[in-house]
């Protein structure tokens, strides 16, 4: 894995940036096919004037982030379903207790 | 990623830029694809300006993950210094903690997800074995009380006799329900004499409900009986709150007694997680 870019002192700020039709177009593909194949990836670096590993970085990097907010999804649904849990928990130990003063 | 970060000095900083594309991504991932710039590259993929893009050696990325483990912020002169010792520019060391940055909070995030997820299975567990007490409780009471009230009497009739002989405050309702608990479950066991706690049996069949439900079938004496009955989902709640006062349950509404009613989005958030409002 690259660790690292190699940083220029150029003035070529911003060359890097894609347009915003060009994430778009990118986002739009992306809806379908997170993995798209190697001739679609031609077929749309021609389309949007990239280099094809610019488009294939691109794909990576975006099923990467979607992974993370999956992950945050995930953990903000569990925390929430832990929390109802751990109360509904609470109130079947008092339960518990109070129906235990009924039987011995 | 090209589109994501421009590529300026603003890096040395290690200030956030705003991101271009119209992405929302949080902050944390447009620092991570910084270092996935494609930084615009000629036709075999070589950066523009001459430099090849260098993978750093095991060394240098042995020296960063050390430093980083200390501090994983980058104060100026630790940059230089680090840049200097490593043979790097000191852009590529402000790049790299950045990017490291972004990583480890992945990661972290990852670690909590699962740790969370094995404390809810834990919980879960506890849940599942509490859930189990209470039903042997209830039996044992059950049966309990059966032998102590004899097979020759009606089952409704003790209840009745001790609803309507008490008048209608709240302390009376909590009185009645603890002594009568046990009466009710004859009656949901059958599902037969009273009627009302028959049509709230078949509404629920939810065993948490149970306490619930005995409070319910308590204030059927009360005028507005009727009413409660024939909406027996809605009713629940305003007898719920008169218990909450005599703490018999815990008084947190989260705990889901009257699951449909109350938290229509939990049911929205459990999706094929463990589902709160109806595994019992």
């Amino acid at each position: 894995m690259m660790s690292a870019a190699i940083r220029t002192k150029n003035k070529d700020e911003g060359r890097s940036r894609f347009s915003n039709e060009q994430i778009q177009f990118l986002e739009y593909m992306f809806e379908t096919q997170s993995r798209p194949e190697l001739r679609t990836k031609q077929q749309l670096a021609n389309k949007l004037g990239l280099h094809p590993r610019q488009v294939a970085i691109w794909f990576q990097n975006r099923r990467a982030r979607s992974k993370s907010r999956q992950t945050e999804q995930e953990y903000n649904i569990l925390k929430h379903n832990y929390e109802a849990l751990a109360s509904k928990s609470e109130s079947l130990k008092e339960e518990n207790q109070a129906l235990l003063t009924q039987v011995p | 990623m090209a589109g994501f970060m421009p590529m300026c000095s603003t890096i040395e900083e290690e200030e956030e830029e705003e991101e271009g594309g119209g992405s929302s991504s949080p902050v944390g991932y447009r620092r991570e694809f910084q270092s996935m710039l494609m930084e615009g590259l000629d036709e075999d993929g070589d950066q523009l300006g001459g430099q090849k893009k260098r993978r750093l050696s095991v060394d240098q990325v042995k020296a960063l993950e050390k430093n980083f483990e200390m501090e994983n912020r980058l104060e100026p002169e630790r940059k230089l210094k680090l840049a200097q010792e490593l043979g790097l520019q000191p852009r590529q060391v402000a790049v790299w903690f950045q990017n490291r940055r972004a990583r480890w909070k992945t990661k972290q995030l990852e670690r909590d997800y699962a740790l969370l997820k094995a404390n809810f299975d834990s919980l879960k567990n506890n849940y599942d074995s509490l859930q189990q007490d209470n039903q042997s409780l209830l039996k044992q009471i059950r049966e309990l009380k059966s032998k102590l009230y004899g097979e020759d009497q009606e089952t409704d009739v003790p209840l009745k006799e001790e609803t309507r002989d008490k008048p209608k405050s709240p302390e009376t309702m909590y009185e009645n329900m603890v002594a009568t608990t046990t009466t009710y479950f004859p009656d949901f066991k059958d599902g037969s004499s009273d009627s009302d706690s028959s049509a709230i049996l078949n509404e629920d069949n939810n065993s948490s409900n149970m306490a619930a439900v005995v409070v319910v079938a308590n204030c059927h004496q009360l005028p507005e009986s009727k009413a409660i009955m024939g909406d027996a989902q809605k009713a629940y709640q305003p007898q719920f709150v008169k218990i909450e006062e005599h703490n018999f349950f815990s008084g947190d509404e989260s705990c889901n007694f009257f699951s449909d009613d109350q938290a229509p989005t939990l049911q929205w958030y459990c999706q094929d997680q463990w589902n709160l409002t109806r595994d019992n």
